[in-house]
């Protein structure tokens, strides 16, 4: 396994002109930052937006990149705060029917959800079917747990380093993330997804 | 003994879980979770919910965009090879030879044009600013040498301090053709340095265009470089500068006066050489600005509208914007991709290929004629 260049160098590389060292870490994490932008905003347009709005900040805050920080905590925070702002916009736009996007998006996915080269058929079509209610789940859960959640089990990003991104002690982030948890077990049971959490999960190993 | 210990482990299960616990801790997890059926259980149950909602597939990120970013990177990367110095202080290092004194004069004239403007126009700056130059003002001093150091009722002076707060018609003019002189001369001597390269690579206007573009593009670059100078400004001051004039008229005396006091309002001590950048294009910084406000602004409305002939307007508005701004990667490609048969991706794709067919070719810069420009109607 090659040595891998840390992304923290990388960024002060790309600060002092080199583009190359920039692609390396887009190829790295830009699909981990969009999936959470997906997740935290719930809407595949917007995602797109805020997550080009995202990397186009991180070439232009180069200059201000700070080594001691690392480079994900950064580019999350980045990323999370253009969610906060996008969201904002949003439940201005949409006052009225808070659920309305995520329905839609929902509906519009069921279509085209097959995972591309999934275990097997049998997996993926139960997958098709469990995606929009774990979808729905995750949306139900208020921002500031959802994304919390996200960070750590999409993003793989610390609970001390959420709690720079989000801006809070790392004990109100875990406790944001047990809250997360139980509002998403209870959620999981009313959709019906509960024989999942128990027993399937241990079959399917 | 297990009861004492139980909140306390149930407080790492969150970070055994994933496992963010050093293996000593892990490994006494374990062991109490062997003993514990009630954090077991906790253990099963945050296990379960992660193990659900794992099945949530990661999305690849959208290949739209990632062109556009790169291209983009590869110019700011560029710069930052090309010049070691921040981009700002960078230009403004490069302007002070160009301006020297005809810096001043324009400042002077400018600021008194927004001294006309009630902001932040300060009385007691202002008697500063009337006292502190007051000894080295040869051109009242020779008209009226008697009553201008004897009295203050003297009708120059007076006007002069009239002038700061509710400036006559006549002067205003004056100093509204000056400034707009003194932008123009500022877009013309914008140009051949670290700017250049990058609207030099981000547009290159077929000749046809040429007049246009680079009145709107150089203005732009003027406005970061005034922008640069006016940030500047506020640690190191302009108010030598000022001193240094030597200027030729009383419209111009008083310029000096007013800008004798908005050096006052960055820094009342002022040193240094002349930081010409500053005033010379004030109200650019605000247009800089302005700008990326609009660009922000547009780009959450994009991000909150849904497809449609409003979002390719609003695309269409922010390519340009972004355009004038030098970074007219995202919102142009996006109307490309998304919006090929609106009118205005087509305007885009005309304007694009004129420039391919026209190599960049250096632009003389003219900061000797720009001294005429704006001495003239400083001098009237």
């Amino acid at each position: 396994l090659a040595t891998e260049i840390p992304d923290e160098q990388l960024m002060l590389a790309f600060r002092s002109g080199d583009a190359r060292a920039f692609e390396t870490l887009v190829r790295r994490h830009r699909s981990p930052v969009f999936n959470f932008i997906l997740r935290y905003t719930g809407g595949r347009a917007r995602a797109e937006d805020v997550l080009q709005e995202t990397w186009l900040k991180v070439v232009r805050s180069a200059k201000e990149y700070e080594p001691r920080a690392r480079f994900t905590t950064w580019v999350y925070t980045i990323a999370r705060n253009l969610c906060v702002d996008s969201a904002r916009k949003e439940s201005y736009r949409q006052a009225d029917s808070i659920d309305a996007p995520v329905g839609a998006e929902e509906g519009r996915e069921l279509g085209e959800l097959l995972p591309d080269g999934g275990p097997s058929p049998d997996r993926a079509a139960h997958n098709v079917r469990l995606r929009p209610l774990l979808e729905r789940a995750l949306q139900g859960l208020p921002a500031e747990q959802r994304e919390v959640f996200i960070l750590r089990e999409y993003s793989g990003v610390a609970f001390k380093d959420i709690a720079e991104v989000t801006g809070v002690p790392e004990n109100t982030v875990k406790s944001r993330m047990r809250y997360a948890l139980e509002g998403l077990r209870k959620r999981l049971e009313e959709l019906g997804v509960d024989g999942d959490m128990a027993a399937e999960g241990r079959a399917a190993g | 003994m297990m009861k004492t210990d139980t909140p306390h482990i149930e407080d790492k299960l969150l970070d055994f879980t994933y496992g963010e616990l050093p293996a000593a801790d892990a490994q006494a997890v374990k062991a109490h979770l062997a003993a514990c059926s009630a954090c077991t259980q906790a253990l099963a149950s945050i296990q379960g919910v992660r193990r659900v909602m794992s099945r949530l597939p990661l999305e690849a990120a959208p290949a739209s965009g990632l062109e556009s970013l790169l291209g983009y990177a590869e110019q700011a990367a560029r710069q930052a090879a090309a010049g070691p110095a921040p981009h700002r202080p960078s230009w403004v290092r490069w302007l002070i030879p160009a301006f020297g004194l005809t810096a001043t004069v324009v400042i002077g004239v400018i600021v008194t044009s927004r001294a006309r403007a009630p902001v932040g126009l300060d009385q007691s700056r202002v008697a500063e600013a009337v006292s502190a130059p007051a000894a080295p003002m040869p051109p009242l001093a020779a008209a009226s040498p008697a009553r201008a150091a004897s009295q203050p009722a003297d009708p120059l002076a007076m006007n002069g301090l009239r002038d700061l707060d509710g400036a006559p018609a006549a002067k205003g003019d004056l100093a509204d053709k000056v400034r707009v002189l003194a932008k123009k001369s500022a877009s013309r001597r914008d140009g051949p340095e670290p700017l250049r390269e990058k609207d030099a690579k981000a547009e290159a206007p077929a000749p046809s265009e040429r007049e246009e573009q680079d009145e709107g593009r150089d203005f732009g670059a003027a406005e970061r470089a005034a922008t640069g100078g006016f940030k500047r400004s506020e640690a190191g001051p302009p108010a030598t500068v000022v001193a240094q004039a030597a200027p030729p008229a009383p419209a111009v005396a008083l310029g000096r006066l007013h800008a004798a006091n908005a050096a006052g309002a960055t820094s009342s001590a002022g040193l240094v050489g002349p930081s010409g950048g500053k005033g010379n294009k004030e109200d650019a910084p605000s247009d800089d600005r302005n700008l990326e406000s609009e660009e922000q602004a547009l780009a959450r409305a994009i991000a909150a509208s849904s497809p449609g002939t409003r979002q390719a307007e609003l695309l269409a508005q922010l390519c340009e914007v972004q355009e004038r701004l030098g970074r007219p990667e995202y919102a142009c490609a996006r109307l490309q991709r998304d919006y090929p048969a609106h009118r205005a991706t087509q305007a885009l794709v005309a304007r694009r290929q004129k420039r391919e067919q026209a190599p960049e070719a250096a632009k003389a810069s003219a900061p000797a004629k720009a001294k005429v420009d704006v001495a003239e109607p400083a001098a009237q």
